[in-house]
């Protein structure tokens, strides 16, 4: 083979050579991205004082309402049915969890207290919480917030004597 | 010199001139004509609420970006989550397969089980389209514990692509 033949078999062969690793080579490429995730602290309540109405006297005929706000005054709506002073009690929850969050808290009452004697409303800070809106309160700085429970029974002529107890269910969730 | 000389350089200076270029080609070839990607929505497994007792694992669906809690916890997801998106350029009509890896939180109670990327496997093998993009969805699992770290927290999404 001639020099300048050496040269262009040389030349073909680099050239193949370059189309080969060319053609064979993994081309591969990375990105970084970015994920999220907030967490918050779980929430917790707990009952610190149970909500009492205290005693009532029934009326002769009708419905008679009494109705127990934040500040533990009953209002009494109705006929002759009375409402002892002093036995009532406010009810209290705390709250704890993520500092300045809004919370929505619910109830719902599971049993009620007997024939004739009815919880028909559950406030929240004197908010209604039992009637598909919660109530809310926010968590101060140290993730914590109390709620004072109060409400409205209705008690008929008639009514089951006796004390009668009620449960509720209570939920709380942030907003 | 003579012209036959004269010649004989010059090929040399061909040769060699062309060997270089192809170990420049062979240094290079990622880079040069590789993919890209670009992220168009950061994956977020959106707030959590960590839970009291137990443990739940969170479930980022890859397609809706919507998360399913399961597990033995009382942990409750409060919304805010969606899928990343990554757009994907490359060679049109070109095989892909794409892997995808999410570093863990650096924070306690939290781990990444695995990435999920258009389906419910941490790899998918496609072909890049006439236009040679490809839109890359991705999901997760996330495992939170009693014990996780409350705040914000952020990490890498990794992306792996091999085409040949």
């Amino acid at each position: 083979m001639q020099k300048s033949a050496k040269v262009r078999a040389g030349i073909v062969a680099l050239i193949l050579g370059i189309a080969a690793v060319g053609s064979s080579a993994v081309y591969a490429a990375t990105e970084t991205g970015t994920a999220h995730v907030e967490i918050l602290t779980n929430l917790t309540i707990t009952e610190i004082d149970q909500m009492d109405f205290g005693i009532i006297a029934m009326p002769s005929t009708g419905t008679d309402s009494f109705s127990l706000d934040s500040g533990g005054t009953v209002t009494h709506t109705g006929t002759d049915g009375t409402h002892s002073p002093g036995t009532q009690v406010v009810g209290s929850y705390d709250l704890t969890g993520e500092p300045g969050r809004l919370v929505d808290i619910s109830t719902t009452v599971t049993s009620d207290f007997a024939a004739g004697v009815r919880l028909t409303e559950i406030t929240l800070d004197d908010q209604v919480s039992n009637a598909g809106t919660p109530a809310t309160t926010t968590l101060d700085a140290g993730g914590a917030a109390s709620a004072l429970m109060g409400g409205t029974v209705e008690v008929d002529a008639g009514a089951t004597t006796g004390a009668h107890t009620a449960s509720i269910d209570i939920v709380a969730n942030y907003q | 010199m003579s012209a036959v000389t004269h010649r004989s350089r010059i090929r040399r200076l061909v040769c060699v001139g062309l060997i270089l270029g192809g170990l420049v080609a062979c240094a290079t070839p990622a880079t040069a004509a590789g993919p890209r990607f670009r992220e168009v929505k950061q994956l977020n497994f959106g707030k959590i609420v960590r839970p009291s007792q137990g443990t739940n694992t969170f479930t980022l669906h890859w397609r809706n970006g919507q998360v399913v809690t399961s597990g033995s916890g009382d942990a409750v997801h409060l919304g805010g989550s969606s899928n990343g998106h990554f757009v994907i350029r490359g060679r049109p009509n070109r095989t892909v397969t794409i892997s995808a890896t999410i570093d863990n939180f650096g924070a306690s109670g939290l781990t990444v089980r695995r990435a999920h990327i258009n389906g419910t496997t941490s790899f998918h093998t496609t072909m890049l389209d006439g236009n040679g993009t490809f839109l890359a969805r991705i999901g997760g699992v996330l495992v939170v514990y009693t014990t996780a770290t409350p705040g914000m927290h952020q990490t890498d999404l990794n992306l792996t692509l091999n085409y040949e």
